[in-house]
């Protein structure tokens, strides 16, 4: 099969109706289950093993569902693949952190990071920013 | 700064966010997905996260899931929120209040009031939404 047409398959799956269920043989570390075990029964982080099992795939399945769409539009569109400084601005929006809405800054630390930096993450670029901004109004 | 998003944050995309995701040609495409890449690597480090568009922002946006030319969108945003009654009665007491919000945005702000997680909000009209909602749990990002 085609990867867009095995991608396609995976979101329409993981959109379609949940209620249906199957039993299925799965195996699995002893230890890891008696950790999932304990996990539920004792610190009632899930509903039990089984919910716990289920949303750790869920989640795993449209991690990975993400990663392989935007390398496949990349791919085919690479324009659209965000700068660094559009990424570090991403992540200061999304955790709402103090440098959100600080384009000019950020875009600056990340120019003056990749003087210095080789392949700096988004974090490195806000950490860059803010010291940049602590300076600024030191001097 | 936070390491990752709280686990059960609901990433809600409004109008012009669901379709600058599926426009290439849209200005903000790449300011979308860089949006979407920060999620993602948020999603690999363990966040149990949702993305989600309300089905009254589909359809002022005229997207179509089953539509072939959605299906990047489809990919990315795995989840519909529909308008059930609690949200449709609170999204219409919200219009009451603040006549501004068009239907899809009383729809989005309703959300944020009535469902308990940490709500994130993509949207171009952050001063709409910023005056009706004060909410702690609620992080307005422009798009």
């Amino acid at each position: 099969m085609q990867k867009t047409v095995v991608l396609d398959r995976i979101a329409q799956l993981l959109r379609a109706d949940q209620s249906q269920t199957v039993n299925t043989s799965m195996r699995i570390p002893v230890a890891l289950r008696d950790a999932a075990s304990i996990a539920t029964d004792e610190l009632k982080m899930a509903q039990s093993t089984t919910v716990l099992t289920v949303e750790a795939l869920r989640q795993q399945l449209r991690s990975l569902l993400m990663r392989a769409s935007l390398d496949e539009h990349y791919d085919n569109h690479p324009e659209s693949r965000p700068t660094l400084a559009e990424l570090a601005q991403a992540e200061a929006d999304l955790s709402n952190h103090h440098l959100k809405n600080q384009d000019e800054l950020i875009a600056r630390a990340s120019h003056d990071i990749l003087q210095v930096m080789q392949h700096p993450t988004p974090t490195d670029v806000l950490i860059w920013a803010e010291s940049l901004r602590f300076y600024q109004v030191q001097l | 700064m936070k390491s990752k998003l709280l686990p059960e944050t609901l990433l809600v995309l409004d109008n012009e966010a669901i379709q600058a995701l599926s426009d290439r040609s849209h200005s903000k495409h790449r300011r979308m997905l860089a949006i979407v890449e920060r999620f993602q690597s948020h999603l690999q480090r363990g966040s149990q996260a949702t993305v989600t568009v309300p089905t009254t922002v589909r359809v002022e946006a005229s997207i179509n899931r089953q539509d072939p030319a959605t299906s990047f969108v489809n990919r990315i945003v795995n989840n519909d929120h529909s308008l059930d009654s609690k949200t449709a009665d609170q999204a219409a007491n919200l219009r009451r209040q603040y006549p501004y919000l068009s239907v899809a945005d009383a729809h989005i702000a309703a959300i944020a009031v009535v469902d308990k997680r940490d709500i994130v909000i993509i949207t171009s009209d952050t001063e709409d939404f910023e005056e009706c909602l004060s909410g702690q749990n609620v992080n307005i990002i422009r798009i």
